[in-house]
């Protein structure tokens, strides 16, 4: 216990001695310059420059740096900053060079070669090479490993992913699939040294990324990074990243007006003009795909109508539904949890309000006295009660009774979620493919609208195949307009992620995924 | 004098007998709890093998009793064991998170003691005055308002509109004393408002009982000063109950600051505590609750021994 107080003890005495230091060299410096009473300051501050980034999260000592087990929110910090994968997402979602410097897939799309960077070095110095790509996907997908991410990477073969020679590493797949790159990017598959396991990795990551862990204690305080000199990509534009937790939001908005943090995620609603106006702070709003949707299962009565489920769409309207629930902070979408940022997303604007329709598609259907029906709903994230709330008053002008069914958050991902006929629930953009395959596969976990159209399932394999990108597209595209036409979802919106800086802080996106990217950061003076 | 070393060497053995009590409740509450614990801890990734190394881990094979009995003897000579969910020894996440609670509990009760004593004495000296009544409703309010409402109020006001103090209780950020205190000023402020109102009120009745009391009027009549009668011969005897309020504040202040814990967030005890159930980290859940149970009864112990030292009664024996 003394070592470990010491450390902590003796860091903060470092951090001080560090600061008067960085003073006393300055001082000189000034000398010559014209005296200025602020000017030491900001002096010593661009020596170190430091980042203090506040998660909304609690950090728990179940907190873990090794990505194979990477899922609470400070697990997503860390590892996004201190490793790297072969591929990573681009504004679209689409798969960029990380690791890899390129990639070609053969004429079948089943065998892919992948061309590794030189010159990278983990955080210990040993060198990357093809070793430890194939050793990282492996050790996923080793049930002995038990990642909470070898479901997800089920598609590949451990056996089929070779090195050959150092740089290169190629991998043979069962099933053809023209975005491997793209599938390849989970939030486990952080490539690691050869051998390295959880043992080893638990407290002291060892990735190749932008930042090192200078300290890490899960649970017990802040994390704080430091810039990797050897970092083979351009340098972090900050020395020091530190990583805190503020749950309290109150607090956390006092915390970046008070300048005592420089980021905050998440600041709540009512905060963000005063946040917006300053003085002092400002807010950054990225558009990404954060969908709040309503999913009615297409094999219970009254969903099995496909005029019902129309008309439960046309009843709609998402303008209103945007500017109420969300304060106008999002884009209108199509009926289809798929981003409309993503490539392979449907163009065009989303389906309009048409009362009279939706009536007459209901009196078709045989409603002619109204439909009545139940929607599950419950407080476990924001804007779940607001979105049911709004959307039944919408309906009953369209002579549908949406009866709320409020339930209590502990339980509703394990005992309402998939169970009840139309309930609330929400996504995260994923890449198109990934989110097809988890949402409207007939034999998907997760199909919540119960979509089970074998035809529909053969045309997303061929999709898979198809490695003329036009081609892909378009066959992505109908997919999407089949479901969006006849499926059983309802999405109004997708919703900005929006953080708060202080006003002199530069580079800073907020990010919908679970991947940051916090080397970009800096400030003006 | 051997009175009094008596009352202390029994009041002591009292605490010990006490607390073993409290830890075989521990050890069998956490014991009892339905199903295997190994498969408890694992839950979902419970796989027969994980299960099978966990239980060796935990010495379920061996005897309810030993476990016990290594469990309690490891806690006295400083061993915890280790948590489940980190892999480490409990100690070195308990003492530093420990140490936080405490620098704030004892900051906290600096400031309660002499408030909740001013406050309690003025207004049971002039409790016909008007100050006192609207003295006195304001208790009564602070009494009925919870503490994290007290403790957003103040963390708006005096750290975003007025920017005195800071939002973020970040013990470790501390440079110097000073500044600690500054650091720490609001979440201490949080919890003495919180402590002070209930013994505000509990220190004025009896104060004000003792003073109407037979003893009180005689020492007056006799010609003794205002201020010897109050502080003398009223003040010891009305402290009793304070003392009691106290000793339950100093188990509050340990346990429950929990909110105020996580709306200045202050890395304390109370936020591990709360993380340990969520991960279920029994070696972590069982050396917290018995830090609880000592501190209960060593401030019960300390309550009885400084009662006991201003009984004029007790005192007299003792001579």
């Amino acid at each position: 216990m003394n070592e470990r107080d010491m450390d902590r003890r003796g860091f903060l005495k470092v951090v001080g001695v560090a600061t008067v230091a960085g003073m006393a060299s300055a001082s000189p410096a000034l000398a010559g310059a014209r005296p200025s009473v602020a000017e030491p300051l900001t002096r010593v501050q661009k020596r170190l420059k430091t980042v203090r980034y506040a998660m909304s999260g609690k950090m728990s000592s179940s907190d873990i740096a090794d990505p194979a087990f990477n899922t609470s929110q400070h697990d997503g910090r860390l590892i996004s900053a201190a490793y790297e994968q072969l591929s990573r997402y681009d504004e679209a979602l689409r798969a960029r060079p990380q690791l890899a410097e390129g990639w070609e897939p053969n004429a079948k799309a089943d065998m892919w070669t992948f061309r590794l960077r030189r010159g990278v070095r983990f955080h210990d110095g040993s060198r990357f090479t093809a070793k430890d790509v194939v050793y990282s996907f492996r050790r996923l997908l080793d049930p002995a490993t038990a990642s909470p991410g070898a479901g997800t990477l089920a598609f590949l073969d451990p056996d089929g992913i070779r090195a050959v020679g150092d740089y290169t590493v190629r991998i043979r797949l069962a099933q053809p699939n023209a975005d491997l790159p793209l599938s390849l990017i989970t939030r486990q598959s952080y490539i690691v040294p050869d051998g390295a396991t959880k043992d080893d990795l638990r407290r002291e990551a060892n990735g190749t990324g932008a930042f090192r862990v200078k300290e890490f204690d899960p649970g017990q305080g802040p994390t704080i990074f430091e810039k990797n000199k050897r970092y083979w990509g351009s340098a972090t534009k900050s020395d020091v990243l530190r990583l805190v937790s503020i749950s309290e939001p109150a607090a956390r908005v006092a915390a970046l007006k008070r300048g005592q943090v420089d980021i905050i995620e998440d600041p709540p609603g009512t905060e963000l003009r005063s946040l917006k106006a300053g003085p002092g702070t400002r807010t950054v709003t990225q558009v990404k795909g954060n969908m709040e949707v309503i999913a009615m299962q297409m094999d219970v009565e009254p969903f099995n109508d496909v005029r019902v489920r129309q008309a439960l769409k046309l009843a709609m309207d998402r303008k209103k539904m945007l500017q109420l629930v969300a304060q106008g902070n999002g884009t209108l979408v199509n009926d289809i949890p798929i981003a409309s940022i993503l490539e392979y997303s449907v163009p065009g604007a989303p389906r309009g309000r048409d009362v009279s329709r939706a009536k007459a598609l209901l009196r078709q259907a045989g409603y002619e006295d109204g439909l009545k029906v139940k929607l599950s709903v419950s407080d476990v994230q924001a804007r779940f009660i607001e979105i049911a709330t709004v959307y039944k008053s919408m309906a009953a002008d369209a002579d549908i009774d949406v009866e709320l069914e409020i339930g209590p958050g502990d339980t509703y991902w394990d005992n309402v979620w998939l169970k009840t006929p139309m309930f609330v629930s929400a996504w995260i953009a994923r890449p198109t493919d990934a989110m097809l395959a988890l949402l409207l596969l007939s034999k998907a976990d997760w199909n919540e609208t119960h979509w089970r159209r074998a035809k529909w399932d053969t045309r997303l394999a061929t999709a898979r195949r198809t490695l003329n990108y036009k081609k892909r597209q378009a066959i992505y595209r109908s997919l999407q307009k089949e479901v969006i036409e006849q499926g059983g979802y309802l999405v109004p919106y997708m919703v900005n992620t929006i953080d708060a800086t202080r006003a002199n802080v530069r580079g800073w996106k907020p990010s919908g995924t679970p991947f940051a990217n916090f080397t970009q950061i800096d400030f003006t003076s | 004098m051997r009175y009094a070393l008596r009352l202390v060497v029994s009041r002591l053995g009292l605490a010990v007998i006490t607390l073993l009590a409290v830890s075989l409740v521990i050890f069998w509450t956490v014991e009892l709890l339905p199903g295997d614990p190994a498969t408890r801890i694992l839950g979902q990734d419970a796989t027969p093998e994980r299960v099978k190394v966990l239980r060796e881990e935990l010495n379920l094979d061996e005897p309810a009793l030993e476990r016990y009995t290594d469990w309690l003897g490891g806690m006295i000579r400083g061993d915890w064991g280790d948590s489940i969910v980190a892999e480490r020894p409990v100690t070195d996440y308990v003492l530093p998170r420990l140490e936080n609670t405490l620098i704030l509990a004892a900051y906290a009760l600096a400031l309660y003691i002499p408030l909740s004593l001013t406050l309690g004495i003025v207004t049971a000296v002039f409790r016909e005055s008007r100050f006192t009544v609207w003295l006195s409703a304001a208790v009564l309010v602070g009494t009925a308002v919870p503490e994290f409402v007290v403790g957003i109020l103040l963390l708006l006001t005096f750290a975003v509109t007025l920017p005195w103090f800071p939002p973020l209780a970040d013990i470790d950020q501390a440079q110097s004393l000073p500044d600690l205190l500054h650091m720490l000023f609001l979440p201490a402020v949080t919890l003495t408002l919180a402590m002070t109102a209930y013994a505000v009120r509990m220190m004025q009745s009896s104060l004000v009982s003792v003073l109407e009391s037979d003893y009180v009027r005689m020492a007056t009549l006799k010609g003794l000063s205002r201020r010897r009668v109050i502080l003398r011969h009223a003040l010891p005897n009305a402290l009793g109950p304070a003392l009691r309020v106290t000793v339950l504040n100093i188990a509050w202040l340990i346990g429950g600051v929990v909110l105020v814990e996580v709306i200045f967030t202050f890395p304390g005890i109370g936020q591990l505590l709360i993380d340990s159930i969520r991960n279920l980290d029994t070696p972590v859940i069982e050396a917290i609750a018995l830090i609880f149970a000592a501190v209960y009864i060593l401030a019960n112990l300390g309550a009885d021994l400084v009662a006991a030292g201003l009984n004029p009664r007790l005192r007299a024996r003792a001579r």
